[in-house]
C-alpha cells in the first residue's frame, strides 16, 4: 500500500471505478459537503477575541478542510478492482530464447538476454514477488516452448522466434490449469510467418490477458546486413550467372565495404561497393562463374565494420545447382535452307543445355537431320505419335509448306502445347493454308489470308522495295524491354545500349493483330495493320504450354552484321529456346517447399510423376535417397498424396548445416521410359532471420497485449507489471472493493490540518 | 566505259544471242536427238534461257557499290569475292578473280534452283570487294584462287591486310568461303601463304571423303578432278583424271570443328559449272561440280 493513492488507483478513478461505500443519496452528499463550510462559517461569526477577516478566513478554511476530510473518510471512498487468491492461480512467464537476444543493444554493453535475466531472476527482479501470489510457470521459447527451471537454461540460441507457436503450445500444456495471465518477454521478432495475433485473441476469449515486455532498442543504430541474395538456383549452360545482393545498413552511409564470395575456402570474387542511405536497402549485381559441375554452396561476406552491433548478418550462404543435367530437347522443322536456320542452329549448338534436333528439307524429297540422338530419330519426318513428339520440350517451325504437316500432326502439335506443356515457336512465314488450323489457334498472333490484307501489306518480303521488305529497327515494347527472353544486359541501361547497337532487321511477314492474351515483345516501328503496329515477336500461354511467333526471317543479321565476338544473337536465341522448353512438364519433378532451410526445419520434398502422355501417375513407387553433408546416405520411401494426383511426398527434419543431395528413383509400369534417377539438392544454412530486422518491435508486442486484454511494457517499466497483473480482470480474478480512506497519507494530512488549525487558534489567542 | 570493255560486252551479247538461236534450234532437236548438240542436262528447261534477259554482267573496274542489285530479292545471292590485286596488265581483263564469271554461278544457280529448296534465282549473282561491308549480308562467298603464272604476284590473290581481316571476320561470324581452281604444288603453297594471312593460327586440313560435307546432300565418294577447259585440260596436255594432279579438298575449321572455308585443290568447280552446256566438256565432270557445289552450299546453310 502506498502512502497516498497508487497510480493504479488514480487510473481506476479515471476509469470511473470509484465510488463511496457509505454514500447516502448523492444529493445528500452534496448538501453535506456544502453544509460543512457553511456551518463552520456560521460558528466563526462570533469569536471570543476579535480576529481580522484574513485570519478568520484561514481559520474557516482549515476547520472546513479537517471536517471535509473526515466527512470524505466517513463516506468510505473505494475503487473497484480485481484480485486473485494467492497461490490459487497460475501465471506463465515466456522468455524469448532466440539468437536475436544475444544482440548487445540494451545499454552498458549488456545483451538483451542478460538484461532480461537481471530483470527477472535477480533479487529485486519481478519473479520473487510474482511467486508470492501465483504458481509460476516459466518457459523459454524460440521455435518451440520449453519449460525453464533456472535462469542458466536460457541460451539465446534458437534460430527462429515463433511467439504464436509458443502461445499455442502454452495453451496445450496449461490448458486445464487456472491461468491468470501470461507474461511474454521478447524483442518482438516474429519470423515464423504465423499469425500470432490469432493466438492472442484465443487468450482473450479465455479471459487470460497477455502482458508483453519489450527488450532491446527500437532501432539498431549501427549495422550492415545482407538481407537477400538472389541467384538462379539452377544454371542451365554452365556459364556466368548474375547474383543480386541486397544490403541494408544503418549508420554507415557512403562507406566503402568489401564483398567477398567464397566457394568453400576459395575466394572466387571480391568487390568494393559503396553503401547507400541510412535505413535503406541497396542492390548490387555480381557475376560469378561456376567452377564445378555440381551443386555449389557459395558464401557471401561483407566485411564487419567497427562498432557494428550484429556481425552474424554479414554472411550469407546460397546454393547454386550447376549439376550436369540432360539438355532440353527441341525439335526444329524447316522447309528450306535459309539463314535463320543456320544461325539458330549455331546459337543452340553453343549451349550445352539445349539439344536442337532439326529436320530440314533441303531439296525436293530430300531431308537433312542434325542433332539427332539415334539414327532412327526423325527418320520418318515430323513425329506422328505422341510418344515420339512428347520427348521434345519445344518445337520450332520454320518456313514450311502446308503439306509438311498432316491434320493429325497439327492436332498432335496442339496437344503437345496444351497438354504436354511444350513450347511452340513459329519463326517462318505461315502459309495461307494454315489460317484456320490448330496451328493458327496456338499462335499469339492471328494469321490473316493474303487476300484479306490491305493492298499495301500484300506481297510480303519478297517484293523488292515493298514496305514489308524494308529494313527496320524493331521497337521493343515495355514487356519486351524487361522480358528475360530479350535481355542483353543485366541492368536496364546496359540492356538498352546493347539493343540500340544491333543492326536493323529486314522484312516482316504480315500477320494479323496480336491475340488478346498475347504479350507483344517487339513490334514493327512503322508498318501497321488495323491501326496496330505489326508484331515482330509475341508470346502467349496456350493450355499448359506456351507459344511464340517471330515474323521476320532476319534475326541472323544480329550475327552477321555484328563483330564475331558479339554474342547478342546467340544470347537472344538461347534465351528464347530455353524459355520455350524450360516450362514444359517433366516426367519427374522434384520440389522442396523452401529455397533453403535452417537447422531444425522440416523439409517437405514433393515429387510429381507423370506417365508417357504426361498425365499424373498415381501408381508409381518412389524412393528418395538422401545424402547428408557428412556423406551419410539414407533411403526414404515417398508416399502418394491422396489429395493430389501424381504427387508423392516425404518429410524429414534436418539437423546439419550444408548441402543435402537427393536422388529420386521412380518405378512404375506407367512411368516406363524414365531413364535416370532424378537428382536434386537443397541446402541448410546458418539462419539470418534472427539478425535481420532485429530491432525491438513494440508494435507487434503492443498488439499482442491489446488483443488479449493485457498491456505492453518496456523492460525498464517491468516492475509495474507485478501489481498490474493482479488488478487486471481475468478469468480467475474476483472483483473487490478497495478502501482508499485508510491510506496513511490521509491520516497524516488530517493530523497536519488539525495541528495547523489548533496552532492558528492558539496564536490568535482563541480558546 | 573503256572501249576495251564495251567490246567485251558487245562480244558477250553476240555470244548470248547466238546461244539463244542455237538453243531454240536445239530445243526441237534435243527431243529427237537428245545425244547430239549442246549437252543440256536431261531435266534442263530450255525456256529458262529464252524467258530471261541476257545476263547482266558486272565487270572489273566498276565499283561493287554500284553493282547491279538482282531484279528480285531471293534469300540466296551467289557472291563472288574480288580482291584488290588487279589489274595486272598483260592485256587481260585485269585479274583472275572473275574467271568464269558470271556463267559459272548462273549455271550453278540453275542447278541449285532445280535440285534444292534454297530460295534463289539464276541471276542472283553479284561480286563484291572483300572489304565491302555488304559482304556480311551474305553467308556464302565464292572465290577463285587462280593465278597465272604461279609465282608472279602482279595479279591474282594477294590479300591485303584489310582483305585478310574481312575474310577472317566473315568466317568467324558464320560465313562460308569456297575457294576454287588452283593446281600443282606450287600453287598449293601459294594458297597456303594466302591462308596464313587470313588465319595465322589455324591449320589448313585436308577433308577426308567421309566428312559430312561430302554426304549431307549428295553422296560423294571421291573428290572429282573437275578440269578447267583450255587452261589445264586440253591445252595443257592434261587428261581426264590425270594422276599428276590428285584432287583434294582442304579446309579451315572453326573452334567447334565446323568448316569455315573449303578449297578445291587440283579441281575447278567454276569451269565445271560454266561449261555445262559445252558439248566438248565432259558432262560427268559438270555433274560432279554441281554435286560438290550444292553440298558446300547446303553445308553452309546448316553449319
Amino acid at each position: 500500500m502506498s502512502f497516498f493513492v497508487d497510480p493504479y488507483a488514480l487510473e481506476a478513478i479515471a476509469d470511473g471505478q470509484f465510488s463511496f461505500a457509505n454514500s447516502p443519496h448523492p444529493l445528500v452528499t452534496a448538501i453535506l459537503i456544502l453544509l460543512v463550510p457553511a456551518i463552520v462559517w456560521l460558528l466563526y461569526r462570533r469569536t471570543t477575541r476579535p480576529v481580522s477577516p484574513r485570519w478568520k478566513a484561514l481559520l474557516i478554511t482549515l476547520r472546513s478542510a479537517v471536517l471535509l476530510l473526515l466527512l470524505l473518510m466517513l463516506l468510505r471512498p473505494v475503487i473497484t478492482t480485481w484480485e486473485v487468491n494467492p497461490q490459487e492461480t497460475y501465471l506463465a512467464v515466456l522468455i524469448d530464447d532466440s539468437q536475436s537476444m544475444q544482440i548487445n543493444d540494451v545499454g552498458n554493453g549488456q545483451s538483451r538476454a542478460e538484461a532480461v535475466q537481471r530483470a527477472l531472476f535477480a533479487d529485486n527482479g519481478i519473479l520473487p514477488p510474482l511467486a508470492e501470489r501465483y504458481q509460476l510457470r516459466t518457459f523459454a521459447f524460440n521455435n518451440a516452448l520449453n519449460r525453464l527451471d533456472t535462469a542458466e537454461e536460457l541460451q539465446a540460441s534458437g534460430n527462429l522466434s515463433d511467439p504464436g507457436q509458443a502461445l499455442q503450445q502454452l495453451r496445450n500444456q496449461l490448458g486445464g490449469l487456472p491461468l491468470s495471465g501470461v507474461v511474454l518477454i521478447s524483442d518482438g521478432a516474429d519470423n515464423s510467418g504465423a499469425d500470432v495475433l490469432a493466438q492472442a485473441r484465443e487468450f482473450a476469449a479465455r479471459q487470460v490477458p497477455i502482458f508483453t515486455v519489450g527488450v532491446g532498442q527500437p532501432e539498431i543504430q549501427q549495422d550492415v546486413a545482407i538481407t537477400d541474395v538472389a541467384a538462379a538456383s539452377t544454371i542451365l549452360d554452365n556459364s556466368i550467372f548474375d547474383v543480386q545482393v541486397t544490403l541494408q545498413q544503418q549508420g554507415y552511409e557512403g562507406r566503402q565495404v568489401q564483398l567477398r564470395v567464397l566457394d568453400g575456402e576459395t575466394e572466387v570474387l571480391t568487390r568494393n561497393v559503396t553503401l547507400g542511405a541510412n535505413g535503406g536497402s541497396s542492390r548490387y549485381e555480381l557475376e560469378l562463374e561456376p567452377e564445378r559441375r555440381e551443386p555449389i554452396l557459395y558464401e557471401l561476406e561483407v566485411e564487419t565494420l567497427d562498432g557494428e552491433l550484429i556481425a552474424q548478418n554479414n554472411r550469407y550462404q546460397f546454393l547454386v545447382d550447376n549439376s550436369e543435367r540432360p539438355p532440353l530437347n527441341i525439335l526444329y522443322v524447316e522447309g528450306h535452307p535459309r539463314n535463320e536456320f543456320k544461325f539458330i542452329r549455331r546459337a543452340a549448338e553453343g549451349d550445352e543445355s539445349l539439344r536442337l534436333a532439326s529436320y530440314l528439307q533441303t531439296g525436293p524429297g530430300r531431308f537433312y537431320r542434325q542433332g539427332i540422338n539415334t539414327p532412327l530419330e526423325l527418320n520418318d519426318g515430323f513425329p506422328a505419335t505422341a510418344e515420339d513428339l512428347y520427348q521434345y520440350q519445344a518445337v520450332v517451325i520454320g518456313d514450311i509448306d502446308p503439306d509438311f504437316l498432316s491434320a493429325e500432326q497439327l492436332t498432335l502439335l496442339q496437344d503437345f502445347v496444351a497438354e504436354r506443356g511444350g513450347g511452340l515457336l513459329v519463326s517462318g512465314m505461315l502459309d495461307d493454308a494454315f489460317v484456320d488450323t490448330a496451328l493458327a489457334d496456338i499462335l499469339p498472333v492471328t494469321p490473316v489470308r493474303l487476300s484479306a490484307l490491305p493492298g499495301y501489306l500484300q506481297g510480303g518480303v519478297r517484293r523488292g522495295s515493298h514496305a514489308t521488305g524494308e529494313m527496320f529497327t524493331p521497337r521493343l515494347t515495355t514487356p519486351g524491354e524487361f522480358s528475360p527472353l530479350l535481355r542483353l544486359g543485366a541492368d536496364d541501361s546496359e540492356n538498352r545500349n546493347a539493343w540500340s547497337a544491333l543492326p536493323q532487321l529486314q522484312g516482316i511477314y504480315v500477320t494479323g493483330r496480336a491475340k488478346p492474351g498475347a504479350t507483344v515483345l517487339m513490334e514493327h516501328p512503322s508498318v501497321q495493320f488495323q491501326d496496330q503496329a505489326l508484331p515482330v515477336m509475341a508470346t502467349q500461354r496456350y493450355g499448359s504450354g506456351r507459344s511464340m511467333a517471330i515474323t521476320t526471317a532476319s534475326t541472323w543479321r544480329w550475327q552477321m552484321l555484328m563483330p564475331a565476338e558479339d554474342e547478342s544473337h546467340e544470347r537472344v536465341w538461347r534465351q528464347i529456346l530455353r524459355w520455350l522448353a524450360q516450362g514444359a512438364m517433366e516426367r519427374v519433378t522434384v520440389n522442396f517447399d523452401k529455397p533453403f532451410y535452417n537447422v531444425g526445419d522440416e523439409v517437405t520434398v514433393s515429387v510429381e510423376v507423370r506417365d508417357e502422355r504426361f498425365e499424373p501417375d498415381n501408381n508409381a513407387s518412389l524412393w528418395l535417397q538422401r545424402t547428408d553433408p557428412q556423406g551419410e546416405v539414407s533411403d526414404i520411401a515417398m508416399e502418394w498424396d491422396i489429395d493430389e494426383d501424381g504427387v508423392y511426398r516425404s518429410r524429414f527434419l534436418v539437423e546439419d548445416e550444408g548441402v543435402y543431395n537427393t536422388l529420386v528413383d521412380v518405378s512404375s509400369t506407367a512411368a516406363a521410359r524414365i531413364d535416370d534417377e532424378k537428382p536434386a539438392a537443397f541446402v541448410v544454412t546458418p539462419s539470418l532471420r534472427e539478425y535481420n530486422n532485429a530491432a525491438r518491435d513494440d508494435g507487434l508486442l503492443g498488439r499482442i497485449a491489446e488483443s488479449s486484454g493485457g498491456r505492453y511494457y518496456d523492460l525498464g517499466e517491468i516492475n509495474q507489471l507485478v501489481g498490474d497483473i493482479e488488478r487486471s480482470p481475468g478469468a480467475y480474478s474476483q472483483q473487490v472493493e478497495e478502501d482508499l480512506w485508510d491510506r496513511p497519507g490521509f491520516l497524516l494530512l488530517l493530523i497536519a490540518l488539525m495541528c495547523a488549525d489548533w496552532m492558528a487558534r492558539r496564536y490568535r489567542g482563541l480558546s | 566505259m573503256p572501249v576495251r570493255l564495251r567490246h567485251k560486252i558487245a562480244g558477250r551479247r553476240a555470244l548470248a544471242c547466238g546461244l539463244l538461236v542455237a538453243s531454240a534450234l536445239l530445243a526441237v532437236n534435243s527431243q529427237a536427238q537428245p545425244q547430239s548438240g549442246i549437252a543440256f542436262p536431261p531435266d534442263f528447261d530450255i525456256r529458262s534461257l529464252q524467258d530471261r534477259d541476257p545476263p547482266q554482267i558486272a565487270i572489273g573496274g566498276q565499283s561493287s557499290n554500284q553493282a547491279r542489285e538482282p531484279r528480285v530479292a531471293p534469300e540466296f545471292t551467289f557472291i563472288r569475292g574480288r580482291y584488290e590485286n588487279y589489274p595486272g596488265g598483260m592485256g587481260r581483263r585485269g585479274g583472275w578473280w572473275d574467271t568464269d564469271y558470271p556463267d559459272a554461278e548462273q549455271n550453278f544457280l540453275r542447278g541449285v534452283q532445280r535440285y534444292t529448296l534454297v530460295d534463289t534465282e539464276t541471276q542472283a549473282t553479284r561480286w563484291l570487294d572483300l572489304t565491302d561491308p555488304t559482304l556480311f549480308e551474305h553467308v556464302f562467298l565464292y572465290m577463285t584462287m587462280k593465278r597465272v603464272p604461279v609465282g608472279r604476284m602482279y595479279s591474282g590473290p594477294n590479300f591485303s591486310t584489310a582483305e585478310a581481316e574481312a575474310l577472317r571476320e566473315f568466317m568467324l561470324r558464320g560465313g562460308f568461303v569456297m575457294l576454287d581452281d588452283f593446281w600443282t604444288e606450287a600453287h598449293f603453297e601459294d594458297f597456303l601463304i594466302e591462308m596464313v594471312k587470313v588465319f595465322p593460327d589455324r591449320e589448313v586440313v585436308q577433308l577426308p571423303i567421309d566428312h559430312e560435307i561430302f554426304n549431307l546432300f549428295y553422296e560423294i565418294d571421291r573428290v572429282p578432278q573437275v578440269p578447267g577447259r583450255a587452261v589445264t585440260w586440253d591445252y595443257g596436255g592434261v587428261t581426264l583424271d590425270d594422276a599428276r594432279y590428285p584432287p583434294s579438298v582442304h579446309a579451315i575449321l572453326d573452334d567447334d570443328g565446323r568448316v569455315m572455308l573449303v578449297a578445291n585443290y587440283n579441281s575447278d568447280m567454276g569451269d565445271g559449272w560454266e561449261h555445262t552446256f559445252l558439248e566438248m566438256y565432259p558432262t560427268e565432270m559438270s555433274n560432279a561440280a554441281y554435286r560438290l557445289g550444292i553440298n558446300y552450299l547446303i553445308y553452309a546453310y546448316t553449319h
